[in-house]
């Protein structure tokens, strides 16, 4: 009796079958099967980046990159490269990524793949140089930090002329260019 | 007259029949989806899957000619066989179901052939463990058809003789086995299956060349069913056109059968299976023969 | 205290009578040999002190000290240290004995390490594993002056399938439908039997090492580690992450242990079944495949829940993890692993019972013990063959030490006891996770202020489904200076020359998956085919073993 058994066992796999029914899904006529925890696709706000370049830093893969030319700061986002990680939302300091479900990224148009975001790069008002932060920095810095605008919007060679200036006037007056 | 009727419903049973295998072959995908919880493809997706290998271009091979020779060899006598067997169902004469089966033989040589001529070492491969297996299938299933329908015409219903009844039901597992064997599905896929690495038979063809292939393998797979049905059915009902009908029944809930043994089993080792096979078909043979000539000699 | 104070003793010993140096740190022991003495102290080591060699690493220390060094990687099971090996290598020809006819499972590294930071071993026949044939002699990709961007120009050659009278051959890849990653077989046969084998691997080898000693940071290291397997990404960056944590002494919150701990069961899980279901596909039982992937697939929700993608995680990062697991997620959890063992165990009965499976399976591609110990096998691999060794119990890492569970052995050798292997560990990491689950701590996930020294040495074994994983770290400025990584697959292919020798071709696919090679993060293997006709499969490039 247990030799019919044994034998007969692989026909198991028919109780198997009709217990569970159909599984697979005509994807993407239905709902797949996602999680609540899932990372897909990063959407950045374009009205809340500062364009501080964290994001940057942190990125595994180097999806988000940071382009820089004469006076724009451009923030640019390449889906392709895109590991989903969520590194960036994790040190954005203003909250300007937000993680989506989106998976479905295929395309028939390579632009689709990427996002820009650009900022005006700050000039100097000293010198009319211009530094690596962004408008939106400098208003971000102002905020948080104890600082003038009049200090703020200087680029760092000028402040640091300005205060070595402003040091040595109290001891012996103004000093030549050189300095 | 009746010589025009007989052909041109034997014609046109051809055509059914043709289309049949393509219908059934959807059928069984369908069904061991369904074995393994999925959807699987729409029932027509092997007339599809034929249709578009007919539009794609064929990639030549240079030894062309031969290679059509033979497939055209193959799908010819397969389609002969097949008229002949529905002449069989209708009219009941045993030389039609001689020459069928015969012709059906002819068929197989030439199909297992095909690849050898092939320079592919993966065709070359397959195409031995092919011949290796139909060189234990074929005999068996063609002596077991003898058998089986030599028992059916000496069994006499009104007073059934034990011993050929016995020697019946073995011979006629035999046909079954070997039938099944002969269609090429797991365990028996050896020659064609992708994870045995040196195999596929149909590797080297493309294009129409291998819609022809494919067409014909599934009339092969119809055939064997078929042979087994009408042997049985025309001795139960007696020839006729119900029994053409009725053959053709069979062979669908054969080919159902087949299908779901299909997909509770695995794939049996290449060595291993035509020896269990060889070993198997020659016991039961061995037995049915003398089982046989004790009920012709000694009943 | 006092057994292992007389262990650590004896590797003092050791080091004195050889003429080095010995210093103890945490579980790791290093030992500094001159290059004279390194043979007599590796085979010391794994021949009399019984320790299990795991892999070698070439360091181009030249910045820091002038020097060249190569150390290797020595495990001490019984008593869960870690024994570094370690001699100097002068800078102008870079000259060091092999140790192979010692230890045979070191081949490969060594010839890494000659093609990589073009240390030249003596004492044993050379050839090129690592780099393309076209590769620019003299231009070794990880020393420190190469630039890590910097590309040769070579144009690849074409080459030819050789041809012998008295076999047949038959070419497998670099792209077959049978295989699952791009690498390169022939094998001879003889009829149906094989009779030699050639592999060619390292299509796909990425620099990965070279990458993240240049251009990431620590931080970043991490999910480019996840990415070394598609199959157990999670084990390497665990395994990197407490490499380096190690390195730095690092107190990483207990609740992140365990969680590290739980999702790497959960990784075990899903690869053990993915296998089931490529063994399955392999001997053509293609319902048990379809099935074992769909039960499969509640793990993948599963570690999609709990991480946030099924596979490369992307959780761990130096000082912890990045995703907790709430009461919520713990009762879900609970409540699939319930349903998964229940169908898990009622499919696999059903599976074992299809003749084929098991009659193909049972006594094809055996490893005998011996040849197991000698090339230092790895995980199920070895653990079929009758090694009882398992990182989780013999290293303790991450939460382990809180999960007590069986490790299955086998002593069989052959495919089925590969097989039952995972079919039973499969079970045991479900224990793990429900005994860690009820046990996991309060506290934070993260550490959120730490500091990584420079020059320190972190070296941690993680059991992947395959075997261990090794990733040794030697610390830099905001970056590893040297990482060194080791997939299981690595070590176990030499035995597939053992396991494939003299077999039928039909098992000879079998066996192959038998090992669950992962092409992709080994890639560093090469057979090389002599002369001859019954030559054995020269799987490890004409050593005799
Ligand atoms: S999700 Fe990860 S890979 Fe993608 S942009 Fe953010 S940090 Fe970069
Ligand atoms: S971290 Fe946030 S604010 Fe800074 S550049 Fe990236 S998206 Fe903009």
């Amino acid at each position: 009796m247990s030799f019919v058994k044994k034998i007969i066992k692989p026909v198991e796999v028919l109780v198997v079958a009709s217990k569970t029914g159909r599984v697979t899904i005509k994807y993407p006529f239905e709902e797949p099967w996602i999680s609540p925890e899932f990372r897909g696709k990063i959407e950045i706000d374009p009205t809340k980046c500062i364009g501080c370049g964290a994001c940057v830093n942190a990125c595994p893969p180097n999806a988000l990159e940071m382009i820089e030319s004469e006076d724009k700061k451009t923030l640019r986002y390449f889906v392709g490269r895109c590991i989903f990680c969520w590194r960036c939302i994790d040190v954005c300091p203003v909250g300007a990524i937000k993680g989506t479900r989106n998976f479905e990224l295929a395309t028939n148009d390579p632009l689709d793949l990427y996002d820009y975001i650009v900022h005006n790069r700050v000039k100097c008002r000293e010198c009319g140089k211009v530094t690596g932060e962004t408008t939106r920095m400098l208003k971000y810095v102002l905020e948080k930090a104890f600082v003038t605008e009049n200090y703020n919007n200087k680029c760092p060679d000028c402040r640091k002329k300005i205060f070595i200036n402003a040091i040595s006037m109290r001891r012996t007056g103004p000093v030549g260019e050189k300095t | 007259m009746e010589f025009i009727l007989l052909t041109s419903t034997s014609i046109t049973v051809l055509l059914v029949n043709t289309i049949l295998p393509v219908i059934m072959d959807g059928v069984e995908r369908k069904i061991k989806a369904r074995i393994q919880s999925r959807i699987g493809p729409p029932i027509v997706q092997t007339l599809y899957d034929l249709l578009k290998l007919l539009e794609k271009e064929v990639k030549p091979l240079h030894i062309m000619p031969f290679i059509l020779l033979t497939i055209i060899a193959y799908l010819s006598t397969i389609i002969a066989s097949l008229y002949f067997i529905n002449l069989y169902t209708i009219t009941g004469e045993a030389y039609y179901s001689i020459t069928a089966i015969t012709l059906f033989a002819i068929s197989l040589t030439s199909n297992t052939l095909t690849p050898l001529l092939l320079p592919s070492p993966f065709t070359y491969t397959g195409g031995m463990r092919e011949v290796i297996l139909s060189i234990v299938n074929e005999p068996a299933f063609i002596v077991s058809f003898v058998l089986a329908s030599t028992s059916l015409r000496l069994l006499n219903l009104q007073s059934p003789n034990i011993w050929i009844l016995i020697a019946l039901s073995i011979s006629l597992t035999t046909l079954v086995l070997s039938s099944y064997a002969i269609t090429g599905r797991i365990p028996f896929d050896i020659a064609e299956a992708e994870p045995e690495i040196a195999s596929g038979v149909l590797l080297e063809f493309s294009g129409k060349i291998l819609a022809l292939l494919l067409l014909s393998n599934l009339i092969k797979r119809f055939i064997v069913k078929y042979i087994v049905s009408s042997l049985i059915l025309v001795y139960i009902i007696g020839a006729g056109l119900t029994c053409l009908a009725a053959s053709i029944l069979l062979t669908i809930a054969l080919w159902i059968i087949y299908a779901i043994v299909a997909a509770i089993l695995g794939r049996s080792r290449v060595d291993l299976a035509p020896i269990t096979l060889g070993k198997v078909y020659i016991l039961l043979l061995a037995l049915s023969i003398t089982v046989l000539l004790v009920g012709i000699y000694g009943g | 205290m006092e057994g292992e104070k007389l262990i650590l003793d004896k590797y003092i010993e050791l080091s004195r009578d050889m003429g080095g140096k010995a210093s103890i740190e945490g579980d790791t022991v290093h030992i500094i040999v001159p290059s004279e003495k390194l043979v007599e102290a590796a085979s010391k080591l794994f021949n009399e002190y019984q320790c299990d060699f795991r892999v070698c690493v070439g360091t181009d220390e030249r910045p820091l000290n002038g020097y060249f060094t190569i150390t290797h990687i020595f495990t001490d099971n019984r008593n869960g240290l870690y024994v570094l090996l370690k001699t100097y290598i002068e800078p102008q020809d870079p000259k060091v004995p092999s140790i192979t006819n010692a230890v045979p499972g070191a081949d490969w590294c060594e010839m890494e390490a000659r093609d990589l930071l073009g240390i030249e071993f003596t004492g044993r026949t050379p050839y090129r594993l690592v780099l393309p044939p076209e590769w620019p002699k003299g231009l070794h990709p990880l020393r420190k002056d190469v630039p890590y961007n910097y590309r040769p120009q070579i144009r690849g050659v074409s080459e030819k399938v050789s041809t012998t009278t008295e076999t047949g051959v038959i070419p497998i890849g670099p792209y077959h439908p049978a295989l699952h990653e791009p690498e390169y077989f022939e094998l001879y046969v003889e009829g149906e039997k094989v009779v030699d084998v050639k592999y060619r691997g390292f299509h796909v080898h990425r620099g990965i090492e070279k990458l993240g000693e240049t251009r990431m940071t620590y931080q970043q290291v991490n999910f480019l580690a996840e990415r070394i397997c598609g199959i157990c990404g999670f084990e390497h960056s665990s395994c990197y992450a407490l490499a380096v944590e190690k390195a730095a002494k690092l107190d990483v919150p207990e609740r992140a242990q365990f969680i590290r701990s739980i999702v790497l069961e959960v990784e075990r899980i899903h690869s053990h079944l993915l296998w089931l279901g490529v063994a399955f596909h392999v001997l053509g039982y293609d319902t048990g495949f379809m099935h074992v992937w769909r039960i499969r697939e509640r793990v993948m929700y599963l570690a999609e829940l709990l991480t946030g993608s099924r596979k490369t995680y992307g959780i761990n990062l130096i000082g912890g993890v990045r995703r907790d697991i709430n009461e919520e997620k713990k009762q879900k959890t609970l409540e699939v692993l319930r349903e998964l063992e229940k169908e898990y165990k009622g499919l696999i009965e059903v599976a074992l019972s299809v003749p084929q499976v098991r009659k193909r399976a049972s006594g094809t591609g055996v490893l005998p013990r011996e040849d197991a110990l000698k090339l230092s096998v790895e995980g199920p691999t070895a653990r079929a063959s009758g090694i009882d060794k398992d990182a989780r119990r013999d290293l303790p890492y991450a939460a382990y030490k809180y999960a007590s569970f069986r490790v299955p052995v086998y002593t069989e050798g052959d495919n089925l006891a590969r097989l039952l292997v995972r079919v039973d560990e499969l079970v045991e990491s479900m224990a793990i996770i429900e005994q860690l689950l009820d046990k996991i701590p309060k506290g934070p996930i993260l550490l959120e202020k730490y500091e990584i020294p420079e020059g320190r040495v972190g070296v941690q074994v993680v059991e992947a489904p395959r075997g261990g994983d090794v990733h040794f770290v030697i610390t830099g400025h905001g970056k590893p200076y040297r990482w060194r990584v080791r997939a299981p697959t690595y070590s176990n292919i030499p035995a597939l020359r053992v396991m494939l020798r003299d077999q039928p071709l039909a098992d000879a696919p079998l066996t192959i998956a038998s090992i669950d090679p992962c092409f992709s993060c080994t890639d560093r293997v090469l057979i090389v085919r002599e002369n001859g006709r019954r030559e054995w499969l020269r799987l490890t490039g004409g050593l005799k073993i």
